[in-house]
């Protein structure tokens, strides 16, 4: 796994002169899809590794212990035995990278992965997930407990309105302290990209994360349909450039 | 970890030419034609040099076969009527459609473009480019219902010709209803052979309408000694060779046709999405664009993104993958067969103090293989922006407007790109380019109908090889490069001497930038005050009826009154047009077009002659009123009216360049007024016309014939609309739209 971000001060220069044209990039994102593609044994291989960097998860109003234990279960098997001797592929380890719940469900999470004896990381959101409309102090609560509880990775979600109405310097403060108050876990930052209007509040949004040191890079759209996942792609393509930039910039950096 | 071959590209390819042994024919009268005792010509592989098939090495007998076959065909073909040649060919797209793949394949081990995009885009492109003019034959083409076929129409490549080129030129003069005769060199042998096997499946075409002949280069010459041959289309021929491969002249010879092709220059300015521009530039640069395959791109970039943008593309160029080109992930496959590594450019460049970055990506062992290339630090007077190769030249300048003064000097630039998010600022700088397509934020795969054959442009196609009404057919036996001589007649002040026309061509250039860009109201009113003036001066007597034949030379006693009105009625006729003319806005996949008509620029009229064409007079008020210069070399009888005109012209508020006569004598001076490079030439002398040589550099020369109707007539229907389309050029700005 990769080192620690340890952040900069925020520098809002970075940001001023960001333009993207939306059309360009969506064309771009539809070339890639088109053309790199993966075949026969390296496609299996590709799908492997993917599985390995899953957060399995469940966010539901009614998870219990009992969907969560099975939920770990299968963060330890995700793939069926048998098609992973097929692939000659069993004896090498293959879990997801995490299991991802609410903090509630994070004790009954981590008590299930140790019965069964793996070391999978539990992850908790946290910081008024889904809609971040909670007091910074309720969110600051809310990162530490789910620490106590066991979890070491925590997945914060922005406030979207602070983004919306440019507050820049709010966004820095505000993700700076849910990355003190998540102590030694591992911190990603949601971005919510559905509900933040524009690639270019998309690209701001994640450079200052970056600068405020977040470690591992995830973005997602909580709240929309699986056809607006398409959508993604796109948003991907903004990321790069600017991964790379924050890279050169902080001298350290999340994985991708 | 690595992403792996992708297995099967070229399968299909393979397939097809095992079935013909590996050794093709000519493709004549729907049948292959493998001569007795011809020799041979080898096709190889453009990636590795692998032999891939043997074609006959055509004589001309094989082409005459064709053009006899083609000839036969094209009396049938033309007689079907647009509605059933449409149908004939929208099958042809269906049966092209179906066998893409190996169309693809066969393109991409032949021509060396990436498969990606020979299956993709290039495929997409060509039958869009071949489904429009069939949807025009459908309905009838609006203002060409009158125009009949050439007849038989030869199509020459000669260079790097992709699916698209071809399809584009076959599919516009196929539903005029001309039959095709494709005359290739062995390195381009493969596609048009391929195509014409399957327009022969499922009844797609009939026989004889297209056939392929096989040959060295040298084989075109034979194309001279048949005067069946009524058009001749050149397709990717290099500037430099297209003296050495015209013949005959405008007004006897077979109607010619040179695709220019050149370089892209892309123009981003302070506000524009870097990354996204870079990622298009890169991705162009990679796969050229399909029509224009020997370009290149020059990046001017606002100085305050010029290091950015600079390191962005870099970092790009270095991810490209340059190799086998049937292998689907491929970005930039090997140079085309008939292309020269630009290494003496690069070294050029070096000595100049240029910087060269060739991104450290590793070549496939032999083959005509060449790493992409970025050339910084260069001057305008670089060796690399005179000529086009593929590489990227990048150029800081200060502003949008050094930006458009910079463009305006390069040569050969075929289409250019604007990358800025503030849009009143891209919009206006892609206004000033002088260039007839202009992405703005985007840079596709360039076609000349600005993204998605586009219906004006597709119009145009056909139009080249459609005969007007008023044209009447050339009498076949009327041998093309005869030039009759004429003992000139002596002309009171002498004929026009060159440095005067020199001088003329020179003003006119410097008003008629001013004088085009006038809104259309200022020049009507210009045009309306200028009839009114003369309608004043003379008295209208009636029209008077002249029976003789309009061959003489400058007899002009059948009423300068009638000319007066005729004057008249043009003027304001044209004052109405100009100002109600407008652009039409076209959707296309992907967004929408603008497509706009624009001044051609400085037009020379070629008036004297020893049978000047009577009424020539008349075709001045749509040229200007349509805001383009004029330089006239009249003949003794014309001088005296067109003076008159201009001096009305003049009062009214006509800048004085804008409009230049020039006394001629009886000789032609078409030759002349076409060494000084002229935006357009129109050649209304007769009989003894300049040759193709001498004008060849002029991109629009017109004959005008008989578009103005005899003496005393009206024009022919059509005519007005045919006189708009000749005194402008077209001019696209594409703008993309939101993504899905």
């Amino acid at each position: 796994m990769a080192g620690r971000n340890p952040g900069t001060e925020l520098e809002l220069g970075w940001i001023s002169k960001v333009h993207v044209n939306r059309p360009a990039v969506v064309r771009h994102a539809e070339q890639i899809k088109k053309w790199r593609t993966v075949k026969g044994n390296w496609q299996a291989a590709w799908l492997l590794k993917a599985v390995t960097c899953i957060d399995l998860t469940t966010l539901s109003g009614d998870d219990t212990p009992s969907n969560v234990h099975r939920l770990c279960f299968k963060a330890k098997h995700p793939i069926r035995e048998d098609l992973l001797k097929a692939l000659d592929m069993h004896d090498k380890g293959i879990t997801v990278g995490a299991v991802c719940v609410y903090p509630a469900r994070v004790t009954d999470a981590v008590n299930a992965l140790k019965a069964a004896g793996c070391n999978i990381p539990v992850a908790s959101v946290a910081a008024g997930f889904p809609s971040g409309q909670t007091p910074l102090e309720t969110k600051l609560a809310e990162i530490k407990l789910a620490v106590e509880y066991g979890a070491r990775e925590i997945d914060i979600v922005i406030s979207r309105s602070l983004v919306l109405t440019g507050q820049w310097e709010g966004l820095y403060k505000e993700i700076r302290q849910c990355r003190e108050a998540c102590g030694e876990a591992h911190m990603k930052t949601i971005l919510a990209t559905g509900e933040l209007g524009s690639l270019a509040n998309v690209y701001k949004a994640s450079m200052i994360a970056m600068m405020a040191g977040k470690h591992l890079y995830s973005e997602s759209q909580p709240l929309q349909d699986s056809a607006e996942a398409i959508r993604y792609t796109p948003v991907s393509e903004a990321e790069p450039s600017e991964t790379r930039r924050s890279q050169q910039c902080t001298g350290g950096g999340g994985q991708l | 970890m690595e992403e792996g071959p992708s297995p099967g590209g070229a399968a299909p390819a393979e397939e097809w030419l095992e079935t013909h042994g590996r050794a093709l024919g000519h493709f004549v009268a729907g049948t292959w034609l493998k001569p007795p005792g011809r020799g041979t010509l080898q096709c190889r592989e453009a990636a590795t040099g692998r032999l891939l098939a043997t074609v006959p090495r055509g004589e001309e007998t094989d082409l005459a076969a064709a053009v006899e076959a083609a000839a036969t065909a094209a009396t049938r073909w033309g007689g079907l009527g647009g509605p059933r040649r449409a149908q004939h060919l929208q099958r042809l797209a269906v049966v092209l459609e179906r066998g893409a793949a190996g169309v693809g394949a066969v393109a991409a081990l032949s021509g060396g473009r990436p498969l990606s995009q020979t299956l993709g885009s290039d495929l997409e492109l060509g039958l869009r480019l071949l489904r429009a003019p069939a949807g025009w034959a459908q309905l009838g083409p609006p203002g060409l219902g009158d125009w009949g076929p050439l007849g038989v129409v030869a199509v020459v490549t000669s260079g790097p010709c992709s699916v698209a080129a071809l399809l584009w030129k076959l599919g516009a003069l196929l539903a005029m209803g001309n039959a095709a005769v494709v005359l290739s060199p062995p390195e381009v042998a493969l596609v048009p052979l391929l195509v014409a096997e399957l327009s022969g499946e499922g009844g797609a075409l009939p026989p004889g309408v297209l056939n392929v002949v096989t040959g060295t280069p040298g084989l075109r010459r034979a194309l001279r000694a048949h005067p069946r041959v009524a058009a001749v289309t050149f397709l990717g021929l290099r500037q430099e060779e297209v003296q050495d491969a015209v013949w005959g002249s405008p007004w006897q010879g077979p109607r010619l046709g040179v695709t220019r092709g050149g370089r892209v220059v892309v123009i981003v300015l302070e506000s524009a999405d870097l990354d996204s521009a870079a990622a298009a530039i890169v991705g162009s640069v990679g796969t050229p664009p399909a029509l224009f395959p020997w370009g290149g791109c020059v990046v001017l970039a606002q100085e305050g993104v010029a290091t950015p943008l600079e390191r962005r593309l870099r970092d790009r160029l270095g991810g490209l993958r340059v190799g086998d080109p049937l292998n689907p992930g491929t970005d930039v496959g090997p140079l085309p067969p008939t292309a020269a590594p630009p290494e003496g450019l690069a070294q050029a460049a070096r000595e100049e103090g240029a910087e060269v970055f060739q991104p450290p990506v590793t070549l496939p062992p032999g083959g005509p293989f060449y790493p992409p290339t970025l050339l910084t630090g260069v001057a305008p007077a670089s060796r690399c922006l005179r000529e086009p190769a593929p590489v990227l030249v990048l150029l800081p300048v200060r502003s949008p407007g050094e930006a458009v003064t910079v463009t305006s000097g390069l040569p050969h630039v075929a289409a250019g790109a604007v990358w800025a998010q503030d849009v009143t600022l891209a919009l206006d700088t892609a206004d000033r380019l002088p260039l007839g397509l202009v992405w703005v934020n985007a840079l596709d795969p360039l076609d000349p109908t600005g993204g998605g054959a586009g219906a004006g442009a597709s119009l145009e196609a056909l139009r080249e090889f459609g005969r007007p009404p008023w044209d009447p057919p050339r009498d076949v036996g009327n041998r093309p490069g005869t030039l009759l001589e004429l003992s000139p007649e002596p002309v009171p002040g002498g004929p026009a001497a060159a440095p005067d026309i020199a001088a003329a061509v020179e003003a006119a250039r410097r008003v008629a930038l001013g004088w085009g860009r006038l809104s259309g109201a200022a020049r009507a009113r210009v045009l309306r005050e200028a009839a009114a003036a003369l309608g004043g001066a003379g008295t209208a007597g009636p029209p008077q009826k002249d029976g003789g034949d309009d061959d003489d030379g400058g007899d002009d006693d059948d009423g300068g009154d009638d000319e007066d009105g005729r004057l008249r009625g043009a003027l304001l006729r044209w004052a109405a047009h100009v100002e109600l003319m407008g652009g039409a806005v076209q959707e296309v996949p992907g967004g929408r077009a603008l497509v706009m008509r624009r001044p051609l620029g400085v037009v020379g009229v070629a008036w004297s002659g020893p049978r000047p064409l009577r009424r020539a007079l008349e075709l001045l008020p749509p040229a200007l009123a349509l805001g383009n210069g004029l330089v006239v070399v009249a003949p003794p009888s014309g001088v005296g009216p067109a003076l008159r005109l201009r001096q009305v012209l003049v009062a009214a508020g006509l800048p004085g360049g804008a409009l230049t006569v020039l006394p001629g004598g009886a000789e032609n001076h078409g030759a002349t007024l076409a060494r000084h490079r002229p935006d357009g030439l129109w050649l209304c002398g007769g009989g003894t016309d300049p040759d193709w040589a001498s004008v060849g550099s002029v991109a629009h020369v017109w004959v005008p014939g008989g578009i103005l109707g005899g003496p005393g007539q009206e024009p022919p229907p059509g005519a007005e609309q045919e006189l708009e389309l000749r005194c402008t050029r077209p001019r696209c700005l594409c703008l993309p739209a939101g993504g899905p």
